[in-house]
């Protein structure tokens, strides 16, 4: 028996180093996977805000404001900033990622907020969407790669139509949007932004889409109940910490909502 | 990874049918068994169990191969869950993943090719012994007469 112990113990150990070394090589690179993902990711993203293009004007005049914004965010928590912001007019009040690293602000999301730091709440929100990968997650959950890449090769409108819908509605699972809150939060605190400011924007969307029952409110609609994420992100605050600072400039803050109020006009 | 050794005796022209079997059933079994890896070795323990009764030399070469699917099933299965997370988005796509599925692809066409090979010498009456299995087979099957 000793004999067949040893012969398994050589099928074994064999088995592991050639696995071990398999798994050591860069094949996502090597058989251009990542690139072919890459692509068809910053493809999808062009062409679905293109879509959105194709119903609201895009306001670039408020994108500076919104980039230190972002700037801000990922500096302090040494993330790569390669985040293309864009400001729609729309008075649906609303914010969501897109495919290719794209983060879409609707106008009235901006102006339904009291101070910049309840929009980098939303922004934080956002960006760990990117960085977590949810967006081509999801859509590949709901899609399939192979719906995905035949509606980027082809020129399927319709197949677009319901990416986009899908992109600017329900896009996240109930734990990726938690995932998002949590970590979003964990942004917010490490660029000194209070935390605050980013849950009492949510109660108060939550109080506004309740009392008066309005369809445009949509970040929260599609979003987890308010309530219930202002409780779990309350209770996930430090409550030791109190040295915040606003993220940008009152005046900076002042400038963007005057730019979009004359965008209205 | 085999060996063709002497048999305890010599083995009779039914035998050698019965026991080549033991390997063209789970050929067979490779067309449904492929995505899912139970299949080849359902087949495999169906027909060992069918020829408990049989002679030594049948028992012998149905124990190797069964012993042999056994231990496959066990990395196909891995590979197999693993597939599938990917697939419902509960992992995703990696350099690991792409390694094990070349593994898995380099040991089953290997061993698709030995089992090809066993099925021909077992059924010219060679007794061919498989390293590791064919030693386990040799400690596990007796010879009763």
């Amino acid at each position: 028996m000793s004999k067949a112990i040893v012969q398994g113990f050589i099928v074994l150990a064999t088995f592991a180093i050639a696995i071990f070394c398999l798994t050591q090589i860069n094949w996502m690179k090597m058989l251009h996977v990542e690139s072919s993902l890459q692509k068809l990711e910053e493809s999808l993203g062009d062409r679905v805000f293109n879509s959105l293009r194709l119903d609201a004007d895009e306001i670039h005049g408020a994108n500076a404001a919104l980039d230190s914004m972002l700037h801000k965010l990922c500096e302090a928590n040494n993330l790569e900033n390669t985040i293309e912001l864009h400001v729609l007019h729309s008075d649906e009040v609303n914010a969501f990622a897109l495919p290719g690293n794209k983060m879409v602000f609707y106008s009235a999301l901006i102006t339904e907020a009291e101070n910049a730091d309840e929009v980098a709440g939303v922004m934080a929100h956002e960006l760990a969407h990117i960085k977590q990968n949810h967006v081509m997650k999801s859509l590949v959950q709901q899609f399939g790669l192979q719906f995905l890449f035949s509606a980027v090769s082809g020129n399927a409108a319709e197949a677009f139509s319901s990416v986009t819908q899908f992109l600017s509605t329900n896009a996240f699972s109930r734990d990726m949007e938690k995932e998002a809150d949590l970590i979003g939060l964990a942004y917010l605190e490490k660029a000194k932004v209070n935390p605050a400011a980013f849950v009492n924007f949510m109660v108060k969307l939550d109080s506004i889409q309740k009392e008066e029952g309005l369809s445009l409110y949509s970040w929260l609609s599609t979003h987890p109940d308010g309530i219930d994420r202002s409780e779990y992100l309350s209770e996930k605050i430090n409550p030791d910490k109190s040295h915040y600072e606003s993220i940008i400039s009152e005046e900076t803050w002042s400038d963007m909502i005057a730019r979009l109020n004359e965008f209205e006009k | 990874m085999k060996t063709k050794e002497a048999f305890a005796y010599t083995p009779y022209e039914s035998e050698l049918e019965g026991a080549s079997n033991a390997y063209v059933i789970s050929l067979l079994a490779v067309v449904a068994g492929l995505p899912i890896p139970i299949f080849n070795l359902l087949a495999s323990i169906i027909f060992y169990f069918g020829t408990r009764k049989s002679t030594y030399f049948v028992r012998w070469h149905t124990t190797q191969f069964l012993l042999s699917q056994l231990f496959l099933f066990f990395f196909n299965s891995f590979g197999f869950w693993w597939s599938l997370s990917i697939f419902l988005q509960k992992n995703e796509l990696s350099n690991a993943y792409i390694g094990y599925l070349i593994f898995l692809i380099v040991v089953n066409i290997s061993e698709f090719i030995l089992t090809v090979y066993s099925a021909i010498q077992v059924r010219k009456g060679v007794h061919v012994q498989w390293y590791f299995f064919g030693t386990l087979t040799q400690q596990l099957v007796k010879n009763k007469s």
